[in-house]
């Protein structure tokens, strides 16, 4: 690692990162022919490319969202991004074959151990290609296709066209049309009717390089009567200057599935993370987004469910942490189209050393809708006078027969709290990070203990040197 | 304020919080979004006292004519073109220092015409203790209604609004309010009039002031009530209470939003938001966006919405000792919506709301 590198790492904890070891890399900057050249590159069919270019139009026909943080938006030099990097040769199945830096990441990260022990299944992107993946042959014999973006729009097709943008089109907003346009890498995870997947699969996504945007695309489709829970974990090496992510994720419940889909977010302090997650849950079928935001500078993603069969169920967790120069604009959107749906949302957010936290969500009932029930519940805790928590929720009716139920609160951690655990024999620092673990409870007993145990060492040392 | 100003001011976009549900191309009494017409009749201002008594000295309400006057201290489209509609005309209410009164002042204020306009500036000397009725009524088709006031500090200003103009009338409202240090506010809203109403309230706090807002809107036919409701607490040690009760019937839209703004440094801020809406009909519609920007730690700051439709049961129960579908629910949605007023701290001023809702809802139970 270079002395600037280092310099540049500080003390983040996973800010360790490997000398750039790029076979192929594009210019910075945005053009027509950049688009063109990633499809021609990635050998794609002609309907693809001209999505892409269509997305690519609309990208900069659009102007940059007034909402939210608009000043750290607009500090946004999408010419100063590499828009592709391939850094291995291809996709890998064995664990052995690949790359020894690269795979000196993922040890660091701990990926090996924990797909050893318990995990169905390892995409690991590394930059713009899928660098390692594996699948656990009784999920194979399943018909479960678990693929990288890439392989996925190879091998399927049909499949692929025929739900790709379905849920999320380009034209949805100017960063999904971004990704639309240079979209590389993701997942494909496609689950036959009626088979339950009963270990998480899981993708760890990483940024490298400087200047590295990540634009990965993710679709995964649950046929009828089946389930899946899939993991995503974020974590990048600190760089001085400014990467971004912004991915697409897709989901589609059939009649009777279950998706669980899970982030754990924690981008360092430099990345803009501008998401757009939305499922569409068919009859009877359920969609869980558990979503956790402790990294990165700007993010804003609102997961999101459209309700579209009778009886669908969605439910939210997040979780957001806000420290020094971030702002974690994060939220939910639920669509009820139909009758007898469900949704409830749950959002916590912490905002400390001057850091803002933002809940912005929309729960819309169409007419439609008859005998739904939503829930939105929202919690901050602000720790300090520097920080800042906003809550923005958005509730549209046009039925009558729904129960829609809101709630919100903002404060301080209690002093009474504090006594009482400082009483017990912790100092302060201790009882602070305590109250803490069981304000985020409700999210961290959603994720598998391993994910679990990692977000409260991550907390811990977020809290450390807070006190005082 | 002038209609050339007016029109150097860029019409507000749909993405603004305020600006979300009723645009201003609806608003705009002739469609011609840039001009402000000149024939505005003034409404009609009274102020009397509710016991009949002489009003007493200290309070005064007199026309003035100036062209800058106005306390408004942000742009905006709607203030800009009241302002501009109103042709210098303001009414000034101004209640005396150590002003106390043991029974309400009533002021009526009755739009009539094609188009009506109203600018009223309420002074509350320090120390004072008034209650006041607001009436505003008439068959004006469109009424725009500018109030402002400054409470001073250690008052105590309650007051009940009741709002029954004309089912067809297009009414727009703006105000501004600044309650001063150790005051307490309170006002009673009670929203029965118009076709299409837009209310743009926005009240900041002094240290150690309490502003409490309730507001109960009883929506039928195609009626769309907008409130937007801006809450700032720039200092703390205060607090403020915002509870809203919407009954929407037939096609209507109830529309409520509200921004609750504690300041860096605003400690011992306590600010809450209620929003409640009771369904009663398959196309009305009811649309809630408590929003919360808190700035400051040691505070407390909350906000609830919940939409729900009529009590199965509670029909059951006054069905089951003698009263038909219409007169129950006329019942249950009096209660609801009388609930909104139950901590308003003046029996004059509750007591009188009250008995306007009643009879409103009478008369709806006749129609």
């Amino acid at each position: 690692m270079s002395q600037d590198a280092r310099d540049a790492v500080g003390d983040y904890r996973y800010g360790f990162h490997d000398p750039e070891n790029a076979t192929i890399r594009f210019d910075f900057g945005l053009s027509e022919q950049v688009v063109r050249d990633i499809s021609e590159l990635k050998n794609e069919p002609e309907w693809m490319t001209e999505i892409r270019v269509k997305a690519f139009m609309h990208f900069i026909s659009r102007p940059m969202p007034d909402w939210g943080n608009s000043e750290m938006l607009n500090s946004i030099d999408f010419e100063k991004i590499c828009y592709y990097l391939k850094s291995s040769k291809g996709s890998e199945t064995d664990w052995d074959e690949v790359p020894e830096d690269i795979k000196n990441t993922f040890d660091k990260l701990g990926i090996p151990e924990a797909e050893q022990k318990w995990l169905g299944g390892v995409t690991a992107q590394y930059e713009s290609e899928v660098v390692y993946h594996s699948i656990r042959e009784d999920l194979e014999k399943q018909g479960v296709v678990f693929l990288d973006m890439d392989s996925g729009l190879r091998e399927y097709e049909d499949i692929v066209k025929q739900y790709f943008g379905s849920v999320v089109p380009y034209s949805d907003n100017k960063f999904s049309a971004l990704n639309t346009a240079v979209w590389s890498g993701g997942s494909f995870l496609v689950i036959p009717e009626g088979v339950h997947v009963e270990m998480p699969v899981q993708a760890y996504f990483r940024i490298n390089a400087k200047n590295m945007g990540q634009f990965e695309r993710t679709l995964i489709i649950a046929r009828p009567g089946s389930s899946v829970h899939y993991i995503e974990g974020c974590t990048a090496p600190t760089y001085s200057s400014d990467s971004l992510h912004s991915a697409v994720v897709e989901l589609i419940a059939e009649e009777g599935a279950h998706i669980r889909y899970s982030t754990v977010q924690n981008w360092s302090a430099n990345v803009y993370n501008l998401v757009t997650k939305r499922g569409v849950a068919y009859r009877n079928s359920t969609i869980e987004w558990v979503d956790g935001n402790i990294g990165s500078r700007l993010t804003m993603k609102y997961p999101a469910v459209i309700l579209k069969g009778e009886g669908a169920h969605a439910e939210v967790i997040s979780v957001a942490y806000s420290g020094e120069g971030q702002h974690q604009d994060a939220g939910s959107k639920v669509h009820h189209l139909a009758p007898n749906t469900s949704s409830r949302i749950l959002a916590k957010s912490i905002s400390k050393n001057g850091g803002r936290s933002s809940y912005r969500g929309l729960v819309k009932v169409s007419p439609k809708a008859h005998n739904c029930k939503v829930s939105v519940v929202c919690d901050a805790l602000l720790l300090d006078e520097d920080s800042r928590s906003d809550t923005y929720p958005t509730m549209e009716v046009a039925n009558q027969s729904c129960i829609v139920e809101h709630e919100a609160s903002v404060s301080k951690v209690s002093g009474e709290q504090l006594f009482y655990l400082m009483s017990r024999g912790h100092n302060e620092e201790q009882a602070m990070g305590m109250i803490i673990n069981g304000f985020f409870e409700p999210f961290t007993k959603e994720l598998p203990l391993e994910y679990a145990s990692e977000l409260n060492k991550l907390l811990e040392m977020e809290m450390e040197g807070s006190i005082g | 304020m002038s209609e050339s100003y007016y029109a150097t001011l860029e019409i507000p976009s749909q993405a603004l919080h305020a600006w979300k549900y009723t645009p201003w191309k609806k608003l705009h009494p002739t469609g011609k979004l840039n001009e402000v017409p000149d024939d505005f009749l003034e409404a009609e201002v009274v102020i009397s006292m509710m016991d009949g008594s002489e009003l007493p000295s200290g309070i005064s309400l007199i026309k003035t004519v100036s062209d800058d006057n106005s306390l408004f201290r942000y742009d905006d489209k709607a203030v800009a073109f009241l302002l501009a509609a109103r042709n210098g005309n303001t009414w000034k209410l101004n209640i005396e220092e150590n002003t106390v009164i043991s029974s309400p002042v009533f002021v009526s204020i009755r739009a009539s015409g094609h188009l009506s306009i109203s600018h009223i500036q309420v002074q509350v000397g320090n120390n004072s203790d008034v209650e006041i009725i607001w009436s505003l009524s008439g068959e004006a088709g469109w009424f725009g209604l500018l109030r402002e006031g400054i409470i001073g500090h250690a008052c105590h200003y309650h007051e009940g609004v009741e709002q029954d103009l004309s089912p067809f009338s297009t009414f727009l409202r703006t105000e501004s309010w600044n309650v001063g240090r150790d005051s307490t506010a309170t006002s009673g809203l009670l929203s029965l009039g118009g076709e299409l109403v837009r209310s743009d309230l926005r009240t900041t706090l002094g240290k150690g002031a309490t502003y409490k807002q309730f507001i109960s809107s009883n929506n039928k036919g195609n009626r769309k009530d907008n409130h937007h409701l801006q809450l700032t607490h720039p200092v703390g040690n205060n607090q403020s209470e915002l509870v809203i009760h919407n009954s929407c019937d037939g096609k209507s839209r109830a529309i409520s939003t509200g921004i609750l703004t504690i300041a860096k440094g605003a400690d011992g801020s306590d600010a809450s938001q209620i929003f409640k809406n009771l369904l009663l009909s398959k196309n009305a519609r009811a649309d809630s966006i408590p929003e919360l920007e808190v700035l400051a730690d040691d505070v407390s700051a909350a906000h609830g919405a919940a939409s729900a439709p009529l009590d199965p049961e509670q029909m059951f129960y006054l069905m089951s000792r003698g009263l038909d579908s219409e007169e129950s629910e006329s019942l249950i949605v009096g209660g609801f919506l009388i609930a909104a007023f139950k901590k308003l701290p003046r029996d004059s001023v509750s007591d009188w709301l009250k008995g306007r809702l009643t009879i409103h809802l009478d008369c709806n139970l006749l129609e």
